[in-house]
C-alpha cells in the first residue's frame, strides 16, 4: 500500500535527490576516484531510498537498495570506478526517475526494475574474489575482538561446549547471515561469514581465535569477576523479557530493519515518545487509583483510551511487538471491565500493574531504539564490517548468559543491551583504529556504541539492579550519552560534523572517562589486568585523532557546502504563477498610467507657456501655476521611481537562474556524446543569470537543438580531432550572461566550423536560388541558411542531427520571445551561436513611430539604428528600394505601403526616417513617417485572429489612452522577403514563359 | 412570499429569455443578455492593418485590447450607412473571447418565451446566411432575428483556417 499524501513529498524529494545525484554521477564520469562524489551520490541514493521505504515503494527501495551496495563497494574502493560502473549507475538512476514519473501519474510502481537489479548484482558478484582477498585482514581484528568478548564470558569452556548455545548462535548467525543479503549483500563478506559461521567448525574457530587473543585471558578474568552481577541482571532482564513474551514471533527480527528511516524516525519517534511518556503517567495514574476508586470503569475507560492511542501510535511507527502488547492489555482491561459490570466486586487489578511494569521495562528500550534505528541504516548499508562487529559482538557477549540469548535472538535484537558494558567501551577504543583502514566512520559506530550502552545503562539503572561503581560508570556514561544524543537530535542536518565531533570527543574525552572508570572498577574487582588494558587502550586513541583531525577538516567543509546548498533550496516558496502573472498585469498597467502622468506633466508645462503667450498674464499670477507644475512634476517623478522599483521586483519574481535548465544539459552532452562516440567536455558558465521563468521554459527546447547540433555536426570525432591537431575531447561552451535589458545565450563549440561552400552547394541543389544569387551572397547570409526549415547540409541523417529541422525550431522560438540569433563561425575553428532575449515577455523597451495616423512600436531589441535619409540615397533594386549603409545593401520598406496606410509624408519632402531592424541574420530598413521616441510598453495580447497572418505581436496602450500595435519584426522580414520570393518566382515563371514563346 | 412564488412558477413554464435587442440597418437583433459585457458609445478605434476586413480594429477597454468587429460587414448587410459617431459597440463575452460588435443602435431589454422562437428558416433572412441565426421570433409585427455569436466568429475561424491553407499553397508555390 502506498500511502498517497506521503507521495507527492516523495515525488519532490527524490526529483531534488535525483537531480543532485545526476549532476553527482556526471562530475563522477570525469572524476572518478573523487570520494566526495561518491558520497554525495551515496547520500542522495539514501535519502531516496528512506524515503521510499517509508512511504513503502518496494521497487524503488530495492533498487535504490542495490545500488548502494554498488556504491558502498566503490566507496570504499573495493572495486575501482568504471566507466561501465558510472554508466549503470546513470541507468539506475534514470529508472528510478521513471518509477517516480510512474508515481507522479499513476501512484504505483510500472516499470520493472529486476533486470537492473540482476545487473548490479552482477556487478556485485564478480569482485568477490579480489575482495575476499581483502576482507581476511580486516575481519580478523573483528573476530579477535568478538572473541576477547566471548573470552570474557563467564565460563568460556563451558560456553562452547554447550551445544544448545552453538546452536543459539550459529542460529542467530545464520539469521543475521540470512538477513545480511536482503540489506548489505556483500556476498563475498556473507560468504566469507557463513564459512566461518556455520555450525562445524563455529567452536574451532573460535578457540582458535581465542588462542590469538592476547587479552582475553586478561579480559576473561576481569569479566569473571563481574559475572555474578551480571547473571542477576541477566536473570532479570530474561524474565522481563519473557514477561514481555506476549505474542512475539520473527517478525522483530525484522522490525529493526523495516523501522522507518533516520530522516523520519528521529523527529517521529520523538513524537512518539513523547506520547508514551503521557499516555504512561495516565495510566499510571489510573492504576493507582483503580484499586480503590468508586468509578472504576470510568478509570478502565481512560485507561482504555490511553492504551488505544498508544497502540495506533505504536502501530503507525511499525512496533508490531508493542502494538500486539497494548491489544493484549486492552484486551484484558477490556475484559475486567465486562467483569466489572457483572460483578462489580472481585474484579483483580493486579494484571494492570503487571502490564504497566513491562511497558516501564519497554520504554526506556524504545527509547534506545531510536539510537540503534538511527545508526542501523547506515551499518546495513555502509558499514558491513563495522555492522558485523556491532552484531557479532554483543550478541556474543550476551551469550554468555546462556539463559538471556535465546530471548535475544528471539525478541530483542533492537536493543541487545549489553549486560556488560564495560567491553563495549573497551571494543570502542579499540575497534576504530582497525576500522580505520576501510572506512572513516569510526564516530558513527561509537555513537552507536554509546547509544545501546545507554540502553543498557537505562535499563540497569531504572531496576537499580546493579553495584554502586557500576552505577558511578553508568552515570557518567549517561551523561555523555544523554549529551550526544541531544546533539544528535539538534544537528541532524550537520550529520557529518556530528560524527566526527562524536569521534572526537569519544576518543579524547569520554573514553579516558571510561577507561577510568572502568579501570577504578577493575581495580575493584580485579587488580592485575588493570595495568594491562591500560596501556593498550590509552594508546590507541591518539592515531585516531589525528587521523580525524583531517579528516574532519574535509568532513566540516562538506558539510558546510552541504548546509550551504539546503539554504538555496529552502528558501524558495511555492507561488501559483497565475498570481504572479497578474501581480505582473497590474505592474503594467501601473507603467501604462506613469508614461500617462508624464504626459499630462508636460501637458502642464505646454499649458503653462499657453497661459503665459496667449493670455498674456504676468509673472506673478503664473506663479501658482507654475508651482503647480513644478510640484506636480516633482510627484510624477517620484511616482516613476516608486513603479519602476516595483517592476523590477516583480519581475524578479518571476526571474529563475538559468542553472535551471543548464543543468540538465550535462546529462544530454553525456548521452549525445556516447551516442555520437564523440568526446565532448561541457562548460557552463553564468548559470546563476537570471531570467524569466515563462522564458526559461520556452529556450529550453532550442538550447537542446543548438547543443545536438553542436555535438552531432559541430565536434568531430576523436579520431580527426586529432588528425587536425586539436585535442581530442572538443569542449561545448554555455554561457549566459546580461548585457543591458537582455539575457545573452551563447552555445560555442570548438568543432569544425559552418562550411559555407557546402551550404552554397546544397542550396543551389535545393533549388532555392541562383548560382549567381549564391555566389553574391555575403558568408552571413549563407550561414543562416541553416536556419531554413528542411536545411541540413549532413549527409546521413542520424538520430540526433540532419533532418534540417533543429535550427528552424529554435529560430521559430527564439524569435516568438522577441529575441535574436546570431552565429559566428570559423571553418574548422568554432561556431558560436548567440542568442539575445529580452529579460522578460510583459515589458519590453520598445520604439515608438508613427505612420499616418497611427503610431507602432518597434521592440527596440529588434532596433539596429533609425536613419534620416534622403531620397537620392535609395535605389532601386529588383524592384525593391534598398540603400547602401556602410558598404551593404539595405533593402528598405515603406510601412505606409506594407500596412495599406495613407502616408503623412508630402511628395515634396525629401527625407525620410529608416529605422534599421534585424532579426540576428536580417537586417532591413522600415521607412516611417516619424519617430515618437523610446518607451517601456506593456506587451498585451491581441486576439488569435488578430494575431495570425499580420504582422504584430501584440498591442500596447501608450500614454494618451491610445493604443499602438507591436511590430513582430520576425513575421514583418519573413512577409517582405516571401514577398521578394514571390516576385522572383513570378519572373521566372514570366521568363520562362518568353522562352517557351 | 405566494406571489414570487408563482411568478417563479409562471417564469419557469414559459421560459422566459432576456434579450439585448440591436439595430442594424432596418433590421432587429437579439442577443443572450447574459452574453452582453457591457454597451459602449463607440471609442477611438485603432486599425489593424492586413487584418481580416470585417475586423475594424481594436479599442482600449480599461486596460483590455478588444478586437472590435463591424456586424454589418460581417454579415454582408449592405445598408445605409450611418455617422461613425453614432455607432454603439456592443461588448461580448462569446465563450471568454471578449469581443466587441459595432451596430447602428441599441433597444431596449426584450423579453421573449423560449417556446415563440423558431428555428431559422433555411433560406436567407435579411439577406443574411442562416448559418449565424439561431432562431427568429416576432415582436411587435417585427421580426427579431436571433444572432449565434458563437457561430459568428467560429465561421471566422473557419475562414481563418482557410486563409492559412492559402498562405501555405502560396508559399508551396513558392518553393516549387
Amino acid at each position: 500500500m502506498i500511502d498517497l499524501s506521503l507521495l507527492e513529498d516523495f515525488v519532490t524529494g527524490a526529483g531534488e535527490s535525483l537531480d543532485e545525484m545526476e549532476n553527482a554521477l556526471l562530475e563522477l564520469e570525469t572524476d572518478p576516484n573523487n570520494n566526495e562524489l561518491l558520497n554525495t551520490i551515496f547520500r542522495a541514493m539514501h535519502t531516496i531510498k528512506g524515503a521510499a521505504q517509508f512511504v513503502g515503494l518496494d521497487k524503488v527501495s530495492a533498487l535504490s537498495h542495490v545500488l548502494e551496495d554498488l556504491l558502498d563497494l566503490l566507496r570504499n574502493g573495493q572495486k575501482p570506478v568504471t566507466l561501465e560502473i558510472v554508466d549503470l549507475l546513470i541507468k539506475t538512476k534514470d529508472r528510478i526517475s521513471l518509477l517516480v514519473a510512474d508515481l507522479e501519474r499513476t501512484q504505483t510502481e510500472k516499470t520493472e526494475v529486476d533486470d537492473l537489479i540482476a545487473q548490479i548484482n552482477a556487478y556485485l558478484q564478480p569482485g568477490e574474489e579480489s575482495i575476499i582477498a581483502a576482507t581476511p585482514v580486516a575481519e580478523e581484528p573483528e573476530i579477535s575482538s568478538f572473541e576477547e568478548e566471548v573470552a570474557g564470558g563467564e565460563d568460556l569452556s563451558s560456553f562452547l561446549t554447550e551445544e544448545q548455545m552453538e546452536e543459539d548462535i550459529a542460529s542467530f548467525l545464520s539469521e543475521d547471515n540470512e538477513a545480511l543479503p536482503a540489506f548489505t549483500p556483500e556476498q563475498i563478506q556473507d560468504e566469507d561469514l557463513s564459512s566461518f559461521l556455520t555450525e562445524d567448525n563455529l567452536s574451532e574457530d573460535i578457540t582458535s581465535f581465542l588462542d590469538e587473543g592476547n587479552q582475553a585471558g586478561d579480559l576473561s578474568s576481569f569479566l569473571t569477576e563481574e559475572a555474578p552481577q551480571e547473571d542477576s541482571l541477566a536473570s532479570f532482564l530474561s524474565e522481563e523479557s519473557e514477561q514481555e513474551t506476549i505474542p512475539r514471533g520473527e517478525s522483530e527480527q525484522e522490525e529493526m530493519f523495516i523501522l522507518p528511516d533516520e530522516e523520519y524516525d528521529q523527529e517521529l519517534f520523538g513524537i512518539f515518545i513523547q506520547q508514551v511518556q503521557e499516555k504512561f503517567s495516565i495510566l499510571q495514574s489510573c492504576i493507582q487509583q483503580l484499586s480503590f476508586a468508586e468509578n472504576k470503569t470510568e478509570l478502565l475507560n481512560t485507561a482504555i483510551d490511553a492504551l488505544e492511542s498508544l497502540k495506533f501510535s505504536a502501530n503507525y511507527m511499525a512496533y508490531e511487538k508493542l502494538t500486539r502488547f497494548y491489544g493484549k492489555w486492552i484486551d484484558d482491561a477490556i475484559d475486567a471491565e465486562e467483569g466489572l459490570a457483572e460483578s462489580s466486586t472481585q474484579v483483580s487489578f493486579e494484571f494492570m500493574n503487571d502490564y504497566m511494569l513491562k511497558l516501564q521495562a519497554i520504554v526506556p528500550q524504545l527509547q534506545n531504539l531510536a539510537a540503534v534505528q538511527h545508526t542501523v541504516p547506515e551499518l546495513e548499508s555502509a558499514l558491513l564490517t563495522e555492522s558485523l562487529e556491532k552484531l557479532v559482538a554483543p550478541e556474543t557477549a550476551s551469550n554468555i548468559e546462556s539463559a538471556f540469548i535465546s530471548e535475544i535472538i528471539e525478541s530483542q535484537p533492537v536493543v541487545l543491551p549489553e549486560p556488560e558494558p564495560e567491553k563495549p567501551v573497551v571494543q570502542a577504543v579499540e575497534e576504530p583504529p582497525v576500522s580505520e583502514s576501510s572506512e572513516i566512520k569510526p564516530g558513527a559506530d561509537e555513537d552507536d556504541l554509546f547509544k545501546r550502552l545507554s540502553g543498557a545503562l537505562d535499563l540497569t539503572i531504572e531496576q537499580s539492579i546493579t553495584s554502586e561503581p557500576v552505577n558511578e560508570l553508568f552515570g557518567a556514561l549517561l551523561a555523555t550519552n544523554k549529551e550526544e544524543q541531544a546533539r544528535a537530535k539538534a544537528e541532524k542536518e550537520h550529520q557529518l560534523k556530528l560524527e566526527v565531533k562524536s569521534l572526537e570527543q569519544a576518543n579524547k574525552e569520554p573514553s579516558p572517562q571510561i577507561l577510568e572508570t572502568a579501570a577504578t572498577e577493575q581495580v575493584k574487582t580485579a587488580p592485575p589486568p588493570t595495568e594491562t588494558i591500560k596501556p593498550a587502550e590509552a594508546a590507541k586513541p591518539k592515531p585516531i585523532t589525528a587521523t580525524v583531525a583531517e579528516k574532519s577538516d574535509t568532513a566540516a567543509k562538506k558539510a558546510k557546502t552541504e548546509s550551504s546548498a539546503d539554504k538555496t533550496f529552502k528558501k524558495s516558496i511555492r507561488v501559483d504563477a497565475d498570481k504572479i502573472d497578474s501581480l505582473m498585469n497590474q505592474v503594467g498597467e501601473l507603467i501604462v498610467d506613469r508614461a500617462y502622468f508624464f504626459q499630462l506633466a508636460s501637458e502642464i508645462n505646454e499649458l503653462q507657456q499657453y497661459l503665459k503667450t496667449v493670455t498674456g498674464l504676468g509673472q506673478k499670477d503664473l506663479k501658482p501655476v507654475r508651482t503647480f507644475a513644478y510640484r506636480f512634476s516633482e510627484a510624477v517623478i517620484s511616482l516613476g521611481r516608486t513603479s519602476n522599483e516595483l517592476q523590477e521586483g516583480v519581475m524578479k519574481v518571476r526571474m529563475l537562474p538559468i542553472a535551471q535548465i543548464f543543468n540538465r544539459y550535462p546529462r544530454l552532452v553525456h548521452d549525445l556524446a556516447h551516442t555520437n562516440g564523440k568526446k565532448v567536455q561541457l562548460e557552463i558558465r553564468g548559470e546563476e543569470t537570471e531570467l524569466d521563468k515563462m522564458i526559461i521554459e520556452e529556450i529550453s527546447d532550442p538550447l537542446i537543438h543548438m547543443i545536438r547540433n553542436a555535438i552531432g555536426h559541430g565536434i568531430e570525432a576523436p579520431e580527426v580531432r586529432k588528425k587536425e591537431g586539436k585535442p581530442e575531447t572538443g569542449t561545448l561552451i554555455l554561457e549566459a550572461y546580461h548585457e543591458s535589458n537582455h539575457i545573452v545565450i551563447e552555445v560555442s563549440d570548438d568543432g569544425r566550423g559552418i562550411d559555407t561552400d557546402r551550404i552554397k552547394a546544397k542550396a543551389e541543389e535545393m533549388n532555392l536560388f541562383s548560382k549567381e544569387e549564391l555566389n553574391r551572397m555575403s558568408k552571413d547570409d549563407l550561414t543562416r541558411f541553416i536556419m531554413m526549415p528542411g536545411f541540413s547540409t549532413a549527409r546521413e541523417i542520424n538520430s540526433t542531427s540532419g533532418r534540417g529541422v533543429g535550427m528552424d525550431v529554435v529560430k521559430k522560438n527564439i524569435e516568438k520571445l522577441n529575441g535574436t540569433i546570431e552565429v559566428e563561425s570559423k571553418l574548422g575553428v568554432e561556431t558560436k551561436i548567440r542568442l539575445k532575449i529580452p529579460l522578460t515577455l510583459a515589458i519590453i523597451q520598445a520604439l515608438l513611430i508613427r505612420v499616418g495616423e497611427d503610431s507602432f512600436t518597434i521592440p527596440l531589441a529588434n532596433v539596429e539604428e533609425t536613419l534620416r535619409v534622403s531620397e537620392s540615397e535609395i535605389s532601386i533594386m529588383e524592384e525593391t528600394e534598398v540603400m547602401y549603409l556602410r558598404g551593404k545593401t539595405l533593402p528598405i520598406f515603406r510601412l505606409a505601403t506594407l500596412f495599406g496606410l495613407k502616408s503623412s509624408q508630402k511628395d515634396s519632402e525629401t527625407d525620410f526616417f529608416v529605422v534599421v531592424v534585424n532579426t540576428g541574420n536580417q537586417r532591413i530598413g522600415l521607412m516611417v513617417d516619424a519617430l515618437l521616441g523610446q518607451e517601456e510598453v506593456v506587451i498585451k495580447p491581441l486576439a488569435d485572429y488578430l494575431h495570425e497572418q499580420n504582422c504584430f505581436s501584440g498591442a500596447t496602450i501608450i500614454g494618451d489612452g491610445r493604443i499602438s500595435l507591436i511590430l513582430d519584426v520576425y513575421e514583418l522580414i519573413n512577409m517582405t522577403t516571401d514577398k521578394q520570393i514571390k516576385k522572383h518566382h513570378e519572373q521566372e515563371k514570366k521568363s520562362l514563359a518568353s522562352l517557351a514563346e | 412570499m405566494a406571489d414570487k412564488y408563482t411568478a417563479r412558477v409562471d417564469s419557469d413554464k414559459e421560459q422566459l429569455i432576456q434579450l439585448v435587442g440591436f439595430k442594424i440597418g432596418k433590421e432587429i437583433f437579439g442577443v443572450d443578455i447574459l452574453m452582453v459585457q457591457e454597451i459602449i458609445r463607440s471609442a477611438p478605434i485603432t486599425y489593424v492593418p492586413n487584418s481580416p476586413e470585417f475586423v475594424e480594429g481594436v479599442i482600449n477597454l480599461r486596460g483590455s485590447i478588444i478586437p472590435v468587429i463591424d456586424l454589418r460587414k460581417r454579415l454582408n448587410l449592405h445598408g445605409a450607412g450611418y455617422a461613425k459617431e453614432k455607432d454603439w459597440i456592443l461588448i461580448l463575452d462569446i465563450a471568454g473571447r471578449v469581443t466587441g460588435f459595432i451596430v447602428d443602435s441599441v433597444t431596449e431589454v426584450i423579453k421573449v418565451e423560449e417556446s415563440s422562437i423558431d428555428p431559422p428558416p433555411d433560406i436567407l433572412v435579411a439577406g443574411l446566411h442562416s448559418q449565424y441565426i439561431r432562431g427568429v421570433c416576432e415582436i411587435d409585427e417585427n421580426l427579431l432575428i436571433l444572432l449565434d455569436f458563437n457561430r459568428i466568429l467560429l465561421v471566422d475561424e473557419v475562414r481563418k483556417l482557410k486563409s492559412v491553407a492559402l498562405t501555405q499553397e502560396v508559399n508551396d508555390a513558392g518553393e516549387q
